[in-house]
């Protein structure tokens, strides 16, 4: 066994730097694109479910619920083999890849924010408004921030998670990292050394992602006193907070 | 749906293959999660350890299984490793074996929230009654600690389910494979895919749920 890593040759990897380089930045750019959507699309479900209308809210609640039973993988495949053959057209990949991603997503988010809406103290809100802040101010000055600082921790989670997911996109060929890494191991026949340096790479953009997510955490919590416990308790590499329940994205 | 004209005879002649096919997705998601609540508590507590000989390499570990996404880990064990002559596994071992791996990373830190959340009194009046570090561990601590794991523990199920469909793409003979060569006979792949996507959502919708009904009900009658 030990003869075997004898005949490991990362050379090509290092030759096809630009090629896995374009992978990267499809990869960053699908990954910004899809979460903002889902941000988007979070806040919109969330609202929903907020909704004072029965009907409204109970669509919400289903949609959260179906949506975060979905597999990515399933979705893809659904979409691209099924129902464009199905409709008798094809879709693009990157696009649909963002659609995906984006949907599955922001039932995630949407739960995220609804907790952290209510993880807010009432008392702040009681207290704002007696000493006679207008509603909008106390939205935009007291609650929001708070609700910020509460929710990041878990957003940050989905952001590196939706990163990740982002390699299944190559299954319906759109050319991030993992399927230019798998085309040139079939080019140069080194599964080993092209799929270890994707795993590096993915393992590289995932921690640059965590620190700076917890560098926008510490910004997000700067005036608050309970920072520096949070911040000890987090110490561990990749806990980016405790991962909520209600949010374990794949 | 009746749109495309839903040919359901398709999905009639082949349910078998189709449910055998899911049944072997379920069996990979369990025997993998099996895997990753083994391997997540001593990963744990090596994650707590004082010693950086056990902290680090256990640390790297769970950054590693978090760190890297579950088709990378998936393809490889099944090429890379084979390549190398280091071992070659069958689909179905590689399947486990990824999930379980990428599983006891996340099963690691939730195994260490629980822990953290049990408070320092319970580890004090432990010690202080004269239990031994173990003892007090295995009797008083951990069981507390189960308690909170539990619901975390359901969603990462749900979650290597949902990574269970993924395996496919490496020859497993799931429901998705079934459906692709089916699919490619007969050219009926909206009947098919729709069929599996259905069967499969509704197994992970169930899965969910259940996990969401035991986050509301192990989180009953807890202080906050």
């Amino acid at each position: 066994m030990t003869g075997a890593f004898a005949a490991l040759d990362f050379g090509p990897v290092w030759e096809m730097r630009s090629e896995l380089l374009k992978g990267i930045w499809t990869m960053v750019l699908i990954s910004v694109v899809s979460f903002a959507l889902a941000i988007v699309g979070g806040l919109i479900l969330a609202g929903m479910r907020q909704s004072k209308s029965r009907p409204i809210a109970w669509a919400g609640f289903l949609l959260i619920q179906v949506l975060r039973g979905i597999a990515l993988y399933v979705l893809l495949l659904w979409m691209f083999f099924g129902l464009a053959s199905a409709g008798g057209f094809q879709f693009e990949p990157i696009p649909a890849g963002i659609l995906a991603l984006s949907l599955l997503n922001s039932a995630y988010l949407a739960e995220i924010f609804r907790a952290g809406y209510e993880a807010v103290p009432p008392g702040q809100k009681e207290a704002a408004l007696a000493v006679g802040l207008p509603r909008r101010t106390w939205f935009a000055r007291i609650h929001l921030p708070q609700v910020t600082q509460i929710t990041l921790p878990a957003m940050g989670n989905v952001f590196v998670d939706n990163i990740k997911d982002t390699s299944i996109l190559s299954v319906i060929g759109v050319t991030e990292l993992l399927r230019e890494s798998q085309r040139w191991a079939q080019f140069y026949q080194l599964p080993f050394e092209f799929y270890t340096a994707a795993a590096v790479i993915y393992l590289a953009i995932v921690t640059l992602v965590t620190f700076g997510w917890r560098r926008l955490e510490r910004r997000a919590g700067r005036h608050l006193d309970t920072t520096r416990q949070v911040r000890r308790s987090r110490a561990l590499i990749f806990g980016i907070g405790a991962r909520s329940e209600t949010a374990t994205a794949p | 749906m009746l749109v495309f004209g839903f040919d359901y005879s398709v999905i009639s002649d082949n349910q078998d293959a189709l449910l055998d096919g899911l049944v072997l997705t379920v069996e990979v998601a369990a025997l993998g999660f099996l895997l990753a609540v083994v391997l997540g508590l001593p990963l744990a507590l090596a994650g707590r350890s004082r010693s950086p000989l056990a902290r680090v390499p256990a640390m790297l570990w769970i950054a590693l299984a978090r760190g890297v996404p579950l088709l990378i880990v998936i393809f490889w064990l099944y090429y890379a490793a084979a390549q190398e002559g280091l071992f070659s596994l069958t689909a179905f071992v590689a399947g486990v074996l990824s999930l379980g791996l990428t599983g006891s990373g996340y099963m690691a830190e939730i195994y260490r929230t629980a822990l953290s959340a049990v408070p320092v009194g319970q580890y004090e009046s432990a010690a202080a009654i004269g239990l031994s570090r173990i003892t007090a561990f295995r009797v008083i601590i951990l069981p507390q600690a189960v308690r909170t794991a539990i619901p975390p523990a359901m969603n990462l199920f749900v979650m290597l389910l949902k990574g269970a469909t993924l395996l496919s793409v490496i020859g497993l003979a799931d429901m998705f494979y079934t459906a692709k060569l089916v699919a490619v006979n007969e050219f009926k792949p909206f009947e098919l895919y729709t069929a599996a996507a259905v069967l499969v959502i509704a197994v992970t919708l169930v899965a969910a749920l259940g996990a969401g009904l035991v986050e509301r009900r192990f989180s009953k009658g807890v202080r906050r």
